[in-house]
Protein backbone atom coordinates (compact mmCIF):
# COMPACT_ATOMS: atom_id res chain seq x y z
CA UNK A 1 0.00 0.00 0.00
CA UNK A 2 1.75 3.25 -1.19
CA UNK A 3 -0.45 6.39 0.79
CA UNK A 4 0.09 5.72 4.67
CA UNK A 5 -2.88 7.59 5.24
CA UNK A 6 -4.61 4.87 4.12
CA UNK A 7 -3.14 1.83 5.62
CA UNK A 8 -4.70 0.67 8.16
CA UNK A 9 -2.68 -2.41 9.29
CA UNK A 10 -2.03 0.05 13.01
CA UNK A 11 -5.40 0.55 13.37
CA UNK A 12 -6.33 -2.99 13.56
CA UNK A 13 -3.87 -3.21 16.69
CA UNK A 14 -5.36 0.10 18.27
CA UNK A 15 -6.28 -0.12 22.17
CA UNK A 16 -5.87 -4.22 21.97
CA UNK A 17 -2.98 -3.74 24.75
CA UNK A 18 -5.71 -2.43 27.60
CA UNK A 19 -8.41 -5.05 26.46
CA UNK A 20 -5.60 -7.66 27.20
CA UNK A 21 -4.73 -6.08 29.97
CA UNK A 22 -8.41 -5.69 31.37
CA UNK A 23 -8.93 -9.36 30.40
CA UNK A 24 -5.44 -10.46 32.10
CA UNK A 25 -6.96 -8.82 35.37
CA UNK A 26 -10.10 -10.42 35.32
CA UNK A 27 -8.53 -14.24 34.73
CA UNK A 28 -6.55 -13.02 37.52
CA UNK A 29 -9.86 -12.47 40.07
CA UNK A 30 -11.01 -15.31 38.58
CA UNK A 31 -7.77 -17.40 39.91
CA UNK A 32 -8.17 -15.37 43.12
CA UNK A 33 -12.05 -16.52 43.63
CA UNK A 34 -11.13 -19.68 42.30
CA UNK A 35 -8.93 -20.00 45.61
CA UNK A 36 -11.11 -17.81 48.31
CA UNK A 37 -14.43 -20.17 46.87
CA UNK A 38 -12.66 -23.33 47.30
CA UNK A 39 -12.94 -24.72 44.01
CA UNK A 40 -9.25 -25.65 43.45
CA UNK A 41 -10.56 -28.95 43.28
CA UNK A 42 -13.62 -28.63 42.16
CA UNK A 43 -13.29 -28.13 38.07
CA UNK A 44 -16.78 -28.39 37.45
CA UNK A 45 -17.21 -25.20 39.89
CA UNK A 46 -14.11 -23.47 38.04
CA UNK A 47 -15.25 -24.37 34.21
CA UNK A 48 -18.75 -22.76 35.55
CA UNK A 49 -17.05 -19.49 36.97
CA UNK A 50 -15.34 -18.86 33.82
CA UNK A 51 -18.05 -19.44 31.67
CA UNK A 52 -20.29 -16.79 33.61
CA UNK A 53 -17.39 -14.69 33.86
CA UNK A 54 -17.93 -14.48 29.82
CA UNK A 55 -14.89 -13.06 28.74
CA UNK A 56 -11.98 -13.62 26.26
CA UNK A 57 -9.24 -14.79 28.89
CA UNK A 58 -5.85 -14.98 27.46
CA UNK A 59 -5.27 -17.69 30.09
CA UNK A 60 -7.54 -20.13 28.53
CA UNK A 61 -5.20 -22.52 27.20
CA UNK A 62 -3.57 -23.42 30.45
CA UNK A 63 -6.79 -25.21 31.99
CA UNK A 64 -8.52 -26.30 28.71
CA UNK A 65 -5.29 -27.96 27.17
CA UNK A 66 -1.93 -27.95 29.04
CA UNK A 67 -2.69 -29.34 32.57
CA UNK A 68 -5.21 -31.90 30.54
CA UNK A 69 -2.15 -33.24 28.66
CA UNK A 70 0.18 -33.40 31.34
CA UNK A 71 -2.42 -35.10 33.39
CA UNK A 72 -3.11 -37.78 30.29
CA UNK A 73 0.56 -38.06 28.92
CA UNK A 74 2.90 -37.51 31.57
CA UNK A 75 4.35 -40.28 34.54
CA UNK A 76 2.83 -39.66 37.98
CA UNK A 77 6.38 -38.42 39.02
CA UNK A 78 6.29 -36.11 35.98
CA UNK A 79 2.72 -34.52 36.91
CA UNK A 80 4.24 -34.54 40.37
CA UNK A 81 6.84 -31.53 39.57
CA UNK A 82 4.60 -29.90 36.91
CA UNK A 83 1.12 -29.60 38.53
CA UNK A 84 1.72 -27.87 41.68
CA UNK A 85 3.82 -25.12 39.59
CA UNK A 86 0.96 -25.13 37.07
CA UNK A 87 -1.85 -24.90 39.79
CA UNK A 88 -0.04 -21.59 41.23
CA UNK A 89 0.70 -20.17 37.53
CA UNK A 90 4.11 -20.67 38.13
CA UNK A 91 4.32 -22.62 34.75
CA UNK A 92 1.50 -20.77 32.23
CA UNK A 93 0.80 -23.24 29.34
CA UNK A 94 -0.09 -23.24 26.04
CA UNK A 95 -0.50 -25.90 23.85
CA UNK A 96 1.54 -26.20 20.44
CA UNK A 97 0.18 -27.99 17.63
CA UNK A 98 -0.90 -26.45 14.40
CA UNK A 99 1.31 -24.92 12.21
CA UNK A 100 1.31 -23.35 9.03
CA UNK A 101 1.98 -26.00 6.66
CA UNK A 102 -0.44 -28.75 8.61
CA UNK A 103 -2.87 -28.84 11.88
CA UNK A 104 -5.03 -31.52 12.45
CA UNK A 105 -2.79 -34.14 10.29
CA UNK A 106 -0.35 -34.60 13.08
CA UNK A 107 1.81 -37.43 11.46
CA UNK A 108 2.66 -34.67 8.88
CA UNK A 109 4.13 -32.12 11.33
CA UNK A 110 7.57 -30.71 10.57
CA UNK A 111 8.97 -29.20 13.87
CA UNK A 112 11.89 -32.08 15.24
CA UNK A 113 12.76 -32.69 19.17
CA UNK A 114 15.92 -34.38 18.24
CA UNK A 115 17.99 -36.18 21.35
CA UNK A 116 21.35 -35.39 22.14
CA UNK A 117 22.74 -38.08 24.48
CA UNK A 118 26.15 -35.90 25.18
CA UNK A 119 23.82 -33.44 27.27
CA UNK A 120 20.99 -35.50 28.04
CA UNK A 121 18.28 -33.42 26.39
CA UNK A 122 16.25 -32.63 23.08
CA UNK A 123 16.85 -30.23 20.58
CA UNK A 124 14.12 -28.83 19.57
CA UNK A 125 13.45 -27.24 15.97
CA UNK A 126 11.14 -25.62 13.11
CA UNK A 127 13.22 -26.54 9.80
CA UNK A 128 11.36 -24.85 8.20
CA UNK A 129 8.76 -22.00 7.22
CA UNK A 130 5.98 -24.17 7.32
CA UNK A 131 6.78 -25.82 10.31
CA UNK A 132 5.92 -22.94 12.33
CA UNK A 133 3.77 -23.56 14.87
CA UNK A 134 0.55 -20.81 14.27
CA UNK A 135 -2.51 -19.88 15.90
CA UNK A 136 -1.74 -21.54 19.73
CA UNK A 137 -3.66 -19.48 21.76
CA UNK A 138 -2.17 -18.26 24.83
CA UNK A 139 1.37 -17.99 23.47
CA UNK A 140 1.48 -15.11 21.91
CA UNK A 141 1.96 -12.56 24.90
CA UNK A 142 1.26 -15.03 28.10
CA UNK A 143 2.78 -18.39 28.49
CA UNK A 144 5.77 -19.06 29.77
CA UNK A 145 5.80 -22.51 28.49
CA UNK A 146 4.44 -24.62 25.66
CA UNK A 147 3.58 -27.88 25.58
CA UNK A 148 4.68 -28.47 22.03
CA UNK A 149 4.06 -31.24 19.55
CA UNK A 150 7.38 -32.72 17.47
CA UNK A 151 8.73 -35.21 15.81
CA UNK A 152 10.83 -37.28 18.33
CA UNK A 153 14.21 -38.28 16.31
CA UNK A 154 16.51 -40.94 18.30
CA UNK A 155 19.98 -41.96 17.05
CA UNK A 156 19.68 -44.44 14.79
CA UNK A 157 20.51 -47.96 15.86
CA UNK A 158 20.63 -49.97 12.08
CA UNK A 159 22.78 -47.32 11.00
CA UNK A 160 24.74 -45.65 13.52
CA UNK A 161 26.52 -42.91 11.57
CA UNK A 162 26.76 -39.64 12.92
CA UNK A 163 23.69 -37.31 12.14
CA UNK A 164 21.65 -40.57 11.73
CA UNK A 165 18.58 -40.55 13.48
CA UNK A 166 15.35 -42.64 13.20
CA UNK A 167 11.80 -40.69 13.22
CA UNK A 168 9.57 -41.91 16.33
CA UNK A 169 6.79 -39.94 15.61
CA UNK A 170 5.33 -37.21 17.00
CA UNK A 171 5.48 -36.54 21.22
CA UNK A 172 4.54 -33.88 23.64
CA UNK A 173 7.51 -32.00 24.57
CA UNK A 174 7.21 -29.16 27.54
CA UNK A 175 9.57 -26.31 26.05
CA UNK A 176 10.08 -23.28 28.78
CA UNK A 177 9.34 -19.97 26.49
CA UNK A 178 9.79 -16.86 28.15
CA UNK A 179 11.98 -16.04 31.30
CA UNK A 180 10.04 -16.38 34.70
CA UNK A 181 11.34 -13.42 36.13
CA UNK A 182 11.50 -10.49 33.63
CA UNK A 183 8.87 -12.44 31.10
CA UNK A 184 11.38 -12.06 28.21
CA UNK A 185 12.00 -14.40 25.18
CA UNK A 186 14.40 -17.36 26.18
CA UNK A 187 17.57 -17.91 23.26
CA UNK A 188 16.58 -19.54 20.16
CA UNK A 189 12.34 -18.74 20.95
CA UNK A 190 10.76 -16.67 18.38
CA UNK A 191 7.42 -16.00 19.59
CA UNK A 192 4.49 -12.69 19.00
CA UNK A 193 0.91 -12.34 18.56
CA UNK A 194 -0.77 -13.41 15.02
CA UNK A 195 -2.59 -10.38 15.25
CA UNK A 196 -5.94 -9.37 15.57
CA UNK A 197 -8.84 -11.67 14.12
CA UNK A 198 -12.61 -11.15 13.23
CA UNK A 199 -13.01 -11.30 17.26
CA UNK A 200 -11.63 -13.18 20.12
CA UNK A 201 -9.32 -10.24 20.66
CA UNK A 202 -8.08 -10.47 24.45
CA UNK A 203 -6.97 -14.28 23.59
CA UNK A 204 -3.51 -13.70 22.34
CA UNK A 205 -3.32 -16.47 19.48
CA UNK A 206 0.44 -16.59 18.82
CA UNK A 207 3.28 -18.18 16.17
CA UNK A 208 6.38 -20.19 17.36
CA UNK A 209 9.93 -20.59 15.76
CA UNK A 210 12.51 -22.42 17.43
CA UNK A 211 16.49 -22.76 17.18
CA UNK A 212 17.83 -25.27 18.26
CA UNK A 213 16.11 -25.14 21.64
CA UNK A 214 17.12 -27.11 24.55
CA UNK A 215 14.94 -29.00 26.95
CA UNK A 216 16.02 -31.52 29.27
CA UNK A 217 15.02 -35.50 28.63
CA UNK A 218 12.10 -34.98 31.52
CA UNK A 219 10.06 -32.44 29.27
CA UNK A 220 9.12 -35.41 27.38
CA UNK A 221 5.57 -36.98 28.11
CA UNK A 222 6.70 -40.43 29.10
CA UNK A 223 3.76 -42.50 29.99
CA UNK A 224 3.23 -43.98 26.57
CA UNK A 225 7.02 -43.71 25.56
CA UNK A 226 9.82 -42.80 26.72
CA UNK A 227 13.53 -42.04 25.37
CA UNK A 228 16.72 -44.05 27.86
CA UNK A 229 19.73 -41.86 28.85
CA UNK A 230 21.58 -43.67 25.81
CA UNK A 231 18.69 -42.43 23.58
CA UNK A 232 16.44 -45.97 23.15
CA UNK A 233 13.55 -45.49 23.08
CA UNK A 234 11.10 -47.32 24.87
CA UNK A 235 7.44 -47.65 24.38
CA UNK A 236 5.50 -48.71 27.42
CA UNK A 237 2.40 -50.77 27.17
CA UNK A 238 -0.07 -48.79 29.17
CA UNK A 239 -3.52 -49.08 26.95
CA UNK A 240 -5.37 -47.28 29.89
CA UNK A 241 -3.14 -44.21 29.41
CA UNK A 242 -3.76 -44.14 25.41
CA UNK A 243 -7.28 -44.27 26.33
CA UNK A 244 -7.10 -41.71 28.55
CA UNK A 245 -5.47 -39.79 26.45
CA UNK A 246 -7.97 -39.94 23.72
CA UNK A 247 -10.64 -38.84 26.25
CA UNK A 248 -9.20 -35.86 27.42
CA UNK A 249 -9.87 -34.19 23.65
CA UNK A 250 -13.54 -35.50 23.71
CA UNK A 251 -14.24 -33.47 27.58
CA UNK A 252 -13.15 -30.83 25.27
CA UNK A 253 -15.59 -31.35 22.82
CA UNK A 254 -18.08 -31.87 25.08
CA UNK A 255 -17.46 -28.65 26.44
CA UNK A 256 -17.44 -27.32 22.85
CA UNK A 257 -20.89 -28.87 22.41
CA UNK A 258 -22.49 -27.57 25.31
CA UNK A 259 -20.83 -23.90 24.54
CA UNK A 260 -22.91 -24.26 21.23
CA UNK A 261 -26.04 -24.02 22.94
CA UNK A 262 -24.92 -21.53 25.67
CA UNK A 263 -23.51 -19.09 22.93
CA UNK A 264 -26.83 -19.46 20.39
CA UNK A 265 -28.92 -18.80 23.27
CA UNK A 266 -27.54 -15.55 24.62
CA UNK A 267 -28.09 -14.26 20.88
CA UNK A 268 -31.70 -15.70 21.39
CA UNK A 269 -32.33 -14.30 24.06
CA UNK A 270 -31.31 -10.90 22.36
CA UNK A 271 -33.27 -11.54 19.84
CA UNK A 272 -36.40 -12.77 21.08
CA UNK A 273 -36.82 -9.98 24.35
CA UNK A 274 -35.79 -7.54 20.98
CA UNK A 275 -38.81 -8.85 19.02
CA UNK A 276 -41.53 -8.76 21.26
CA UNK A 277 -40.87 -5.20 22.81
CA UNK A 278 -39.89 -3.93 18.94
CA UNK A 279 -43.29 -2.51 17.47
CA UNK A 280 -43.73 -2.50 13.46
CA UNK A 281 -47.15 -2.56 11.78
CA UNK A 282 -50.88 -1.62 12.57
CA UNK A 283 -53.15 -3.95 13.53
CA UNK A 284 -56.27 -4.43 10.79
CA UNK A 285 -58.54 -1.96 13.27
CA UNK A 286 -55.42 0.52 13.47
CA UNK A 287 -55.92 0.78 17.48
CA UNK A 288 -52.78 -1.20 18.31
CA UNK A 289 -48.70 -1.70 16.86
CA UNK A 290 -47.94 -5.10 16.54
CA UNK A 291 -44.70 -6.75 17.85
CA UNK A 292 -42.43 -8.21 15.64
CA UNK A 293 -42.83 -11.16 17.29
CA UNK A 294 -46.09 -11.31 16.39
CA UNK A 295 -44.65 -11.75 12.27
CA UNK A 296 -44.82 -15.93 11.44
CA UNK A 297 -41.54 -14.94 9.73
CA UNK A 298 -40.05 -13.74 13.06
CA UNK A 299 -41.11 -16.58 14.63
CA UNK A 300 -40.09 -19.04 12.07
CA UNK A 301 -36.25 -18.05 12.10
CA UNK A 302 -35.98 -17.53 15.93
CA UNK A 303 -38.21 -20.33 17.64
CA UNK A 304 -36.03 -23.11 15.65
CA UNK A 305 -32.95 -21.64 17.12
CA UNK A 306 -33.93 -21.27 20.52
CA UNK A 307 -34.81 -25.00 20.02
CA UNK A 308 -31.97 -26.02 19.07
CA UNK A 309 -29.92 -24.12 21.68
CA UNK A 310 -31.84 -25.88 23.94
CA UNK A 311 -30.93 -28.96 22.34
CA UNK A 312 -26.85 -28.48 21.80
CA UNK A 313 -26.85 -27.64 25.78
CA UNK A 314 -28.25 -31.14 26.62
CA UNK A 315 -26.63 -32.92 24.03
CA UNK A 316 -23.35 -31.47 25.40
CA UNK A 317 -24.24 -32.46 28.92
CA UNK A 318 -25.16 -36.10 27.32
CA UNK A 319 -22.03 -36.46 25.78
CA UNK A 320 -20.06 -35.28 29.25
CA UNK A 321 -21.79 -37.93 31.13
CA UNK A 322 -20.66 -40.57 28.38
CA UNK A 323 -17.17 -39.56 28.59
CA UNK A 324 -17.23 -39.54 32.27
CA UNK A 325 -18.93 -42.89 32.72
CA UNK A 326 -16.17 -44.45 29.82
CA UNK A 327 -13.23 -42.55 31.93
CA UNK A 328 -14.71 -44.13 34.83
CA UNK A 329 -14.24 -47.44 32.99
CA UNK A 330 -11.31 -47.02 31.79
CA UNK A 331 -9.67 -46.00 35.16
CA UNK A 332 -10.57 -48.89 36.85
CA UNK A 333 -9.30 -50.93 34.52
CA UNK A 334 -12.42 -52.59 33.51
CA UNK A 335 -12.60 -53.97 29.94
CA UNK A 336 -14.35 -50.77 27.91
CA UNK A 337 -15.51 -52.34 24.55
CA UNK A 338 -14.08 -50.66 21.34
CA UNK A 339 -17.35 -49.83 19.84
CA UNK A 340 -17.79 -47.61 22.82
CA UNK A 341 -14.96 -45.60 22.43
CA UNK A 342 -15.49 -45.21 19.01
CA UNK A 343 -19.03 -44.23 19.36
CA UNK A 344 -18.05 -41.33 21.51
CA UNK A 345 -15.52 -40.18 19.62
CA UNK A 346 -18.08 -40.22 16.57
CA UNK A 347 -20.68 -38.70 18.67
CA UNK A 348 -18.87 -35.74 19.66
CA UNK A 349 -16.91 -35.27 16.80
CA UNK A 350 -20.30 -34.57 14.67
CA UNK A 351 -21.96 -32.95 17.20
CA UNK A 352 -19.03 -30.75 17.39
CA UNK A 353 -19.29 -30.17 13.76
CA UNK A 354 -22.53 -29.69 13.48
CA UNK A 355 -23.70 -27.48 16.67
CA UNK A 356 -20.79 -25.00 16.22
CA UNK A 357 -22.07 -24.42 12.43
CA UNK A 358 -25.54 -23.88 13.59
CA UNK A 359 -24.86 -21.77 16.40
CA UNK A 360 -22.57 -19.61 14.03
CA UNK A 361 -25.01 -19.51 11.48
CA UNK A 362 -27.86 -18.29 13.98
CA UNK A 363 -26.13 -15.60 15.60
CA UNK A 364 -26.10 -14.11 12.34
CA UNK A 365 -29.70 -14.86 12.12
CA UNK A 366 -30.15 -13.73 15.51
CA UNK A 367 -28.54 -10.53 14.68
CA UNK A 368 -30.21 -9.73 11.17
CA UNK A 369 -33.31 -10.20 13.07
CA UNK A 370 -33.06 -7.19 15.24
CA UNK A 371 -32.73 -5.16 11.71
CA UNK A 372 -30.28 -2.18 12.85
CA UNK A 373 -29.83 -2.32 15.98
CA UNK A 374 -27.94 -5.89 15.19
CA UNK A 375 -25.64 -4.11 13.64
CA UNK A 376 -24.77 -1.61 16.88
CA UNK A 377 -22.00 -3.23 19.25
CA UNK A 378 -24.23 -2.51 22.09
CA UNK A 379 -26.84 -5.02 21.32
CA UNK A 380 -23.82 -7.86 22.30
CA UNK A 381 -24.58 -9.50 19.00
CA UNK A 382 -21.44 -8.08 16.87
CA UNK A 383 -19.04 -8.94 19.64
CA UNK A 384 -21.08 -12.57 20.20
CA UNK A 385 -20.21 -13.54 16.48
CA UNK A 386 -17.07 -12.13 16.06
CA UNK A 387 -15.73 -13.99 18.76
CA UNK A 388 -18.04 -17.41 18.67
CA UNK A 389 -16.96 -17.25 14.99
CA UNK A 390 -13.36 -18.95 16.19
CA UNK A 391 -15.66 -21.46 17.62
CA UNK A 392 -16.35 -23.24 14.49
CA UNK A 393 -13.44 -23.15 12.72
CA UNK A 394 -10.75 -24.55 15.74
CA UNK A 395 -10.28 -28.04 16.84
CA UNK A 396 -11.68 -29.50 13.72
CA UNK A 397 -8.95 -32.23 13.84
CA UNK A 398 -9.28 -33.97 17.16
CA UNK B 1 -34.58 -3.74 37.32
CA UNK B 2 -37.92 -2.47 35.49
CA UNK B 3 -38.96 -4.73 32.91
CA UNK B 4 -40.41 -3.54 29.86
CA UNK B 5 -44.24 -4.14 30.02
CA UNK B 6 -44.37 -6.45 26.45
CA UNK B 7 -41.78 -8.46 28.09
CA UNK B 8 -43.47 -9.05 31.47
CA UNK B 9 -46.99 -10.03 29.63
CA UNK B 10 -45.20 -12.51 27.27
CA UNK B 11 -43.34 -13.92 30.20
CA UNK B 12 -46.76 -14.53 31.99
CA UNK B 13 -47.68 -16.91 28.57
CA UNK B 14 -44.49 -19.60 29.12
CA UNK B 15 -45.92 -23.04 28.99
CA UNK B 16 -43.80 -24.95 31.22
CA UNK B 17 -42.64 -23.91 34.62
CA UNK B 18 -39.71 -21.99 34.02
CA UNK B 19 -37.66 -22.83 37.37
CA UNK B 20 -37.83 -26.88 36.80
CA UNK B 21 -36.62 -26.14 33.33
CA UNK B 22 -33.56 -24.17 35.06
CA UNK B 23 -33.05 -27.11 37.67
CA UNK B 24 -32.66 -29.20 34.87
CA UNK B 25 -30.80 -27.21 32.89
CA UNK B 26 -28.17 -26.67 35.18
CA UNK B 27 -27.83 -30.27 35.81
CA UNK B 28 -29.99 -30.60 39.30
CA UNK B 29 -30.55 -28.19 42.47
CA UNK B 30 -26.91 -28.11 43.68
CA UNK B 31 -25.66 -26.75 40.59
CA UNK B 32 -28.22 -24.44 40.07
CA UNK B 33 -27.66 -22.90 43.50
CA UNK B 34 -23.90 -23.08 42.63
CA UNK B 35 -24.54 -21.10 39.45
CA UNK B 36 -26.65 -18.50 41.26
CA UNK B 37 -24.09 -17.77 43.70
CA UNK B 38 -21.14 -17.52 41.77
CA UNK B 39 -23.18 -15.55 39.61
CA UNK B 40 -23.93 -12.96 41.76
CA UNK B 41 -20.41 -12.45 43.02
CA UNK B 42 -19.26 -12.07 39.75
CA UNK B 43 -22.28 -9.45 39.39
CA UNK B 44 -20.80 -7.50 42.79
CA UNK B 45 -17.55 -7.50 41.29
CA UNK B 46 -16.88 -4.14 38.75
CA UNK B 47 -14.12 -5.71 37.12
CA UNK B 48 -16.40 -7.66 35.34
CA UNK B 49 -18.85 -5.05 34.67
CA UNK B 50 -18.68 -5.63 30.33
CA UNK B 51 -21.27 -2.49 29.69
CA UNK B 52 -18.58 -0.06 28.63
CA UNK B 53 -16.06 -2.46 27.21
CA UNK B 54 -17.36 -1.70 23.97
CA UNK B 55 -16.20 1.90 24.58
CA UNK B 56 -12.51 1.03 25.73
CA UNK B 57 -9.87 3.55 24.94
CA UNK B 58 -12.32 5.64 23.32
CA UNK B 59 -13.32 9.38 24.50
CA UNK B 60 -16.89 8.19 25.07
CA UNK B 61 -15.59 6.37 27.79
CA UNK B 62 -13.99 9.26 29.21
CA UNK B 63 -16.80 11.19 28.96
CA UNK B 64 -19.25 8.80 30.44
CA UNK B 65 -17.13 8.08 33.88
CA UNK B 66 -17.09 12.04 34.16
CA UNK B 67 -20.46 12.30 33.78
CA UNK B 68 -21.12 8.97 36.65
CA UNK B 69 -18.93 11.01 39.23
CA UNK B 70 -20.71 14.15 38.82
CA UNK B 71 -24.14 12.47 38.80
CA UNK B 72 -22.97 10.73 42.06
CA UNK B 73 -22.11 14.32 43.60
CA UNK B 74 -25.43 15.36 43.26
Amino acid sequence: MGATFINTSAALAHSSSSRYTKALARARRLKELQASLDLEHDKEGFAMLRRLAAFDDPTTLHELMFVPNIEALFTLEQQAYWLPRCADWRVLGCYAQTELGHGSNVRALETTATFDAKTDEFVLTTPTLTATKFWPGTMGKTATHAMVIARLRTPSRSAPSPGSFTDQGVHNFIVPLRDRSTHALLPGVITGDIGPKLGFNNMDNGFLQLRDVRVPRANMAARLAHVTSNGDYVATADPTAAKLAGLTMTAVRSSIIQGAGSALAQACTVAVRYSVVRKQGYTEDGSDEHSVFEYPTQRQRLLPLLAKSYCFWVAGLAVGKLMADTEALVKEGARVPGTMLAELHATSSGLKAYCTGVAGDGIETCRRACGGHGYLQASGLPPLLGTYLQTVTKDTGF
Amino acid sequence: MQVNTDLAIARTRAHFDVEVMALMLAGGSAKSMQRRRLLAILDADPLFENRLDILEERVTRYLWEQLSSILAQL
